[in-house]
């Protein structure tokens, strides 16, 4: 029976490989009449057929032992002496290129890779490059690209980058719907989220239901979870970097689709062809109906709207040069009833320059700008309010890479954010008792310079040794109030103050921050690695609830709050079977975090000129254990992962502070014990495909009465259990998701996709939290509230017309 | 806090049919229970009480009650030495016979049976303030259930003015409201109809304070001190005993985290919640949680009358009204309604 199926696979294989189907491509490098001596060197770029430099492309020879990877301008430089060779070029979601080369001596090739397309049969999707996980050097990297992605469960019928990272191990949520994501039991806030280098502060739009990347521009996400590679720093749990997509240079494209709650519409093509290029895309949303359909007259006042614009140009300067600039804007509008309406936005413009010199030094600069703001109304009453902060930020860094040799490799740059921060304001709508009120502004200057080499010893042991220098500037003009360091921080406890100018250095933080990782390959198909990244961060956000929230107030590092810092220690173990076939891997992590804040009971953050007699300073420490089994090719192929992992808080009683919980560890907010991800993905037909995922997570945890008292007038007051002592229910969901499409003749240049999806198919009321409730004379009640509650089917239409 | 209905919102709009909102079990299981003091002493001697008791179990019976801790050895103190023993009226209540005077500080001082030792960090007397005015208001208090009806009904607002002393000891001022109305029984035929007078608990879980620092001048114009729903209660007459009390700045945060937790209404937006500290402490074990407070209060007190007569918005019949077929309990035998009684109160009109 087993010696049958494998014949079938076998046959299937045949079919379906294109390892095996692919012709290989025959070049030569030189002149075989002026043969050259010694190593030589082969370069060049590699592209997809729209023109796009490809990044990560591996390539590399039948036993390993020549590889090379394209760097972020798809460029790449391999050294190997005079002789013939067989080359497999691989990139996510590409179909693999076989290349017989025979070397004469140095030279230039530039190769065009073709995308896999699901829809054509014989071709394997390609998320991932098989063995990424196994070459990158360091632990806890995750890369999805935009056919991952799709191939995911589908909310509302839509495609959504943060959605999908819930389903990566490590990476998890406090409930369904929130704001923002959690990894390896860090706050939302420890995530640096980037768009192409913008600054992003609150990713969601809809609360979280959805994020602001647009779908059709996302060429692919790279996700941090553990150690950091030296060019990223100011965030202790993780980097998510968003990159888009460039304009075809060559032709034009229009991209669409038409969901239950909203519709996006995106479009590329040359300005100038081969030279210069544009890619925009926006997305609106129609929610409205649904309020209509509430029998509620107050919700039927409702009203939810969200929109983004994102757009690039990209331009090329001879063959070394490219340059560009990009916008963003999302931005949302809830309202409900005539009570209370939430407005924020996300604005950014980046410029960058990227240059290769020589061939093996590449420099890329990046400037940015953006902001964030939000706000809240209280719409009745006779306190009519609108309460806004926001965020503003200027950024530039450099970034240069130094090919030195085919086992050396250097990284360097810098790069600085000025960061200026509106606290709060508050000010009357029409006819109110509300007094206006402004918090003076904050501002802060982040500077961060890093140096990392890459290197090779005895052809299997990989390092990465950097060393990242953070620098940090609490600047005025800031009233900074002194407490007695012998009581308890509150208002009652200040005795001084002092005032600082404009632009006067309030206090200066900075610490160096070593970033080492090692790999060793112990044959091709399996790995180790080791590492270890120190993080500090200067800017915090201030959120004394279970999820971020739209309008949770950014705080950057002054005389009171101290720069969070973390130790991430990470090991991995990676091995794959089968030709790559299948792919597995454990990896642990464990980390610490001083400064790690929380909060006091009943703490009023809003508004408040004395914020850091609200908080409570304490210690972080987080670990766990990831396991991870993939079937990477094939018709079926799929992705379960298992995590365990705690994260705990301490807080001590000092002489400025209370203790939490006696000053025992404790759970934090985020932690999540038990996390398990199923993801299939099932081509069906010639044009057809399921996807069925399926998540568990322990629920988080929460503080629950276990007893109550009363006054003359008040009954049922609740006595709480230690903070986070108890455990909302567990969460599970299954959804599925069936694509078809294109219809019609392949050949022509419409193409259309009908996407079905079921989201949560058994129904599960998971609780989006637990609160509970006391009246007068009845008992105290858990109650939970669900954001879904049922099932919910959906359906989308998407097309491309190029 | 209205944001907090943010995330109800997010639920309904997502709705679908099914409810979002249900009641869990849990599974909290344990026995914590604390001791509760709850008391008060004034300027006057109308108001000198204190109970202690134990807490409810949550999960394990009604959770209101609390079981009453007798036979406390209780001694209220001063700054002087000065100390007035406490008399066990009933179970764990407990009175004495003494009215606080300024500039002196006051604890309250419990040993238990078991030989437990608990006391009340001191604390003095706030310059009180006193209530000027008294006005009424009827407003429109319809609203939408959660079922989606829309229910008519009428509110009696009682709102004061009151005068604050300057400078830098302004009082916090809690306000607590004790009603009485007259009931008159009504059927056909009946001849004599009784008078009844019924108490009624016009303040139950609804905490007003005011933290008058707050405010810009000496008067505290229109502090809305009752909101009632305006009904049968208010045909005869209203009788409401209004009590102001000055208090200290620790008392008003410890009842204005009171108000915050027992409105908690369950968005992820919502601050976690605490449990609400008061100030009396184990002597020997400072780590125990002693919940309650012991209040140390300056009085202000004043009688306010109000009926359908003095309004002039008339109230719709109660007993005997077609629509309220058959008439409401009571309205055949008024002495069957909770608590009330024949006597006629002394001070009624």
């Amino acid at each position: 029976m087993r010696k049958y199926t494998l014949i079938i696979l076998y046959f299937c294989g045949l079919l379906i490989c294109p390892e095996l189907v692919a012709q290989e491509e025959k070049y030569i490098l030189g002149n075989s009449s002026n043969q050259a001596e010694g190593v030589q060197t082969w370069n060049g770029s590699i592209y997809d057929a729209d023109n796009e430099a490809l990044i990560g492309v591996v390539i590399r020879n039948k036993d390993n032992s020549i590889t090379g990877y394209t760097d972020a301008f798809g460029s790449y430089e391999i050294k190997l002496p005079i002789g013939n060779y067989k080359f497999e070029i691989s990139a996510i979601g590409y179909a693999s290129k076989f290349i017989e080369l025979q070397v004469f001596s140095s030279g230039s090739l530039d190769l065009v890779m073709d995308k896999d397309n699901i829809v054509i049969e014989g071709v394997v999707v390609k998320s991932e490059a098989d063995d990424r996980g196994l070459k990158e050097i360091v632990p806890g990297v995750k890369r999805m690209d935009i056919q991952e992605l799709e191939s995911q469960s589908k909310f509302f019928g839509e495609v959504d980058v943060m959605r999908s990272l819930q389903s990566v191990s490590g990476v998890s949520s406090v409930g369904e719907g929130a704001s923002g994501f959690n990894v390896r039991g860090g706050n939302a806030d420890q995530n640096l989220i980037l768009q192409d280098g913008h600054l992003i502060f609150n990713p969601s739009h809809a609360l979280g239901f959805f994020s602001l990347f647009h779908p059709d521009l996302v060429n692919y996400i790279d996700l941090y979870k553990g150690a950091l590679p030296g060019k990223y720093g100011g965030r202790l749990s993780s980097v998510l970097a968003v990159d888009t997509k460039e304009g075809d240079a060559t032709k034009y494209r229009i991209k669409g689709g038409a969901g239950l709650v909203s519709s996006r519409l995106s479009a590329e093509g040359p300005i100038i062809k081969d030279r210069l290029s544009f890619i925009v895309g926006a997305r609106t949303s129609y929610a409205d109906w649904i309020f209509n359909l509430a029998k509620n007259p107050e919700l039927g006042k409702s009203s939810a709207y969200f929109g983004d614009i994102t757009a690039k140009l990209s331009g090329r300067i001879g063959e070394k040069a490219s340059i560009g600039a990009s916008y963003l804007l999302a931005k949302d509008d809830f309202q409900l009833g005539g009570e209370t309406r939430f407005k924020y936005q996300t604005q950014s413009f980046d410029f960058y320059y990227k240059q290769l010199i020589g061939d093996r030094f590449n420099i890329s600069l990046i400037a940015n700008s953006g902001e964030y703001e939000s706000s809240l109304f209280d719409l009745i009453g006779n306190d009519k309010s609108q309460f806004t902060n926001s965020i503003f930020y200027n950024r530039a860094s450099l970034n240069a890479l130094y090919q030195i040799s085919e086992n050396y490799k250097l990284n360097f740059g810098a790069e600085a954010t000025l960061y200026d921060i509106a606290p709060g304001s508050v000010i009357p709508i029409e006819v109110s008792t509300i007094i206006p009120q402004e918090l003076d502004p904050e501002k802060g200057i982040e500077y961060g310079y890093y140096v990392e080499n890459q290197f090779t010893l005895f052809g299997k042991l990989e390092f990465s040794a950097g060393l990242r220098f953070s620098n940090y500037d609490n600047l005025g003009p800031d009233l900074v109030y002194q407490y007695d360091e012998s009581q308890i921080k509150e208002i009652g406890s200040i005795v001084d103050s002092t005032f600082y100018g404009s632009s006067d250095k309030i206090v200066n933080y900075n610490g160096l921050e070593p970033r080492v990782s090692a790999r060793w390959e112990f044959n091709p198909k399996t790995s180790l690695k080791l590492a270890y990244s120190r993080t500090n961060q200067y800017i915090f956000q201030i959120s004394n609830t279970a999820s971020a929230t739209p309008i949770d107030l950014w705080q950057l590092a002054n005389p009171h709050f101290k720069p969070q810092q973390s130790d991430n220690y990470s090991i991995g173990l990676y091995k794959n079977f089968k030709e790559n076939t299948y792919t597995s891997s454990i990896e642990s992590f464990y980390r610490n975090i001083f400064n790690a804040v929380d909060y006091k009971d009943f703490a009023q953050i809003l508004l408040n000129r004395n914020l850091e007699t609200e908080i409570l300073s304490g210690d972080g420490l987080a670990y766990g254990l990831e396991l991870n089994f993939n079937k990477k090719k094939g018709r079926l192929t799929w992705d379960l992962n298992y995590t365990y992992s705690r994260s705990l808080r301490q807080v001590l009683a000092t002489e400025n502070q209370l203790a939490i919980n006696r000053g025992e560890w404790y759970a934090s907010n985020y932690d999540i014990p038990h996390v398990i991800n199923f993801n299939l993905v099932k081509k069906i037909k010639k044009r057809s495909s399921l996807a069925v995922n399926f998540t568990y997570r322990s629920g988080r945890p929460t503080t629950a009465p276990v007893s109550s008292f009363n006054t003359e007038n008040i009954f049922n007051i609740p006595i709480y259990s230690d903070r986070n002592q108890f455990r909302i229910p567990d969460f599970h969901r299954l959804d599925l998701s069936y694509t078809i499409g294109p219809f019609g003749d392949p050949n022509k240049s419409w193409k259309h996709f009908v996407s079905l999806s079921v989201y949560n198919v058994y129904g599960r009321k998971n609780p989006y939290s637990v609160f509970f409730k006391q009246s007068p004379f009845d008992n105290v009640k858990a109650i939970r509230v669900a954001t879904l509650g049922s099932v919910f089917p959906a359906i989308s239409y998407n097309f491309t017309i190029e | 806090m209205r944001r907090d209905k943010y995330i109800f919102f997010i639920c309904c709009i997502i709705f679908i049919a099914s409810s979002c909102v249900d009641e869990i079990d849990l599974n909290i299981n344990t026995e914590q229970r604390s001791l509760v003091v709850d008391g008060i002493i004034t300027d006057s001697l109308n108001y000198n009480s204190l109970k202690i008791s134990l807490s409810s179990v949550i999960g394990i019976g009604n959770d209101n009650i609390l079981d009453p801790v007798s036979n406390a050895t209780v001694n209220l103190m001063n700054s002087n030495g000065d100390s007035y023993p406490y008399i066990e009226v009933s179970d764990g209540k407990y009175e004495v016979a003494h009215a606080a005077e300024r500039g002196i500080e006051y604890y309250i001082d419990i040993v238990l049976e078991n030989g437990k030792h608990y006391q009340s960090r001191p604390a003095s007397l706030r310059s009180s303030s006193t209530i000027d005015s008294l006005k009424w208001e009827v407003v429109d208090g319809s609203y939408v259930n959660t079922a989606g009806q829309f229910i008519e009904e009428s509110l009696l607002n009682i709102n004061g003015f009151i005068s604050v002393p300057s400078g830098a000891d302004r009082p916090y001022l809690r306000w607590r409201v004790e009603g009485m109305f007259e009931f008159v029984e009504s059927f056909p035929g009946l001849l004599n109809p009784k008078h009844c007078f019924i108490p009624d608990k016009l303040d139950i879980s609804n905490i007003k304070i005011f933290d008058t620092n707050e405010l810009n001048g000496n008067v505290l114009f229109d502090q809305q001190i009752v909101q009632t729903p305006y009904n049968y209660r208010f045909i005869a007459q209203y009788s409401m005993l209004i009590s102001q009390f000055a208090m200290t700045e620790e008392e008003y945060l410890f009842w204005e985290s009171i108000e915050e937790i027992t409105n908690i209404e369950g968005g992820l937006f919502d601050p976690p919640p605490g449990t609400v500290k008061g100030n009396v402490f184990n002597v020997d074990d400072p780590d125990e949680f002693v919940a309650g407070y012991f209040s140390i209060s300056s009085l202000a007190q004043t009688r306010y009358f109000i009926s359908q007569n003095s309004t002039g918005f008339s109230i719709p019949r109660y007993c005997w009204n077609f629509s309220w077929w058959p008439s409401p309990f009571g309205c055949d035998d008024c002495t069957k309604i909770l608590n009330s009684s024949l006597e006629k109160p002394d001070y009624w009109p």
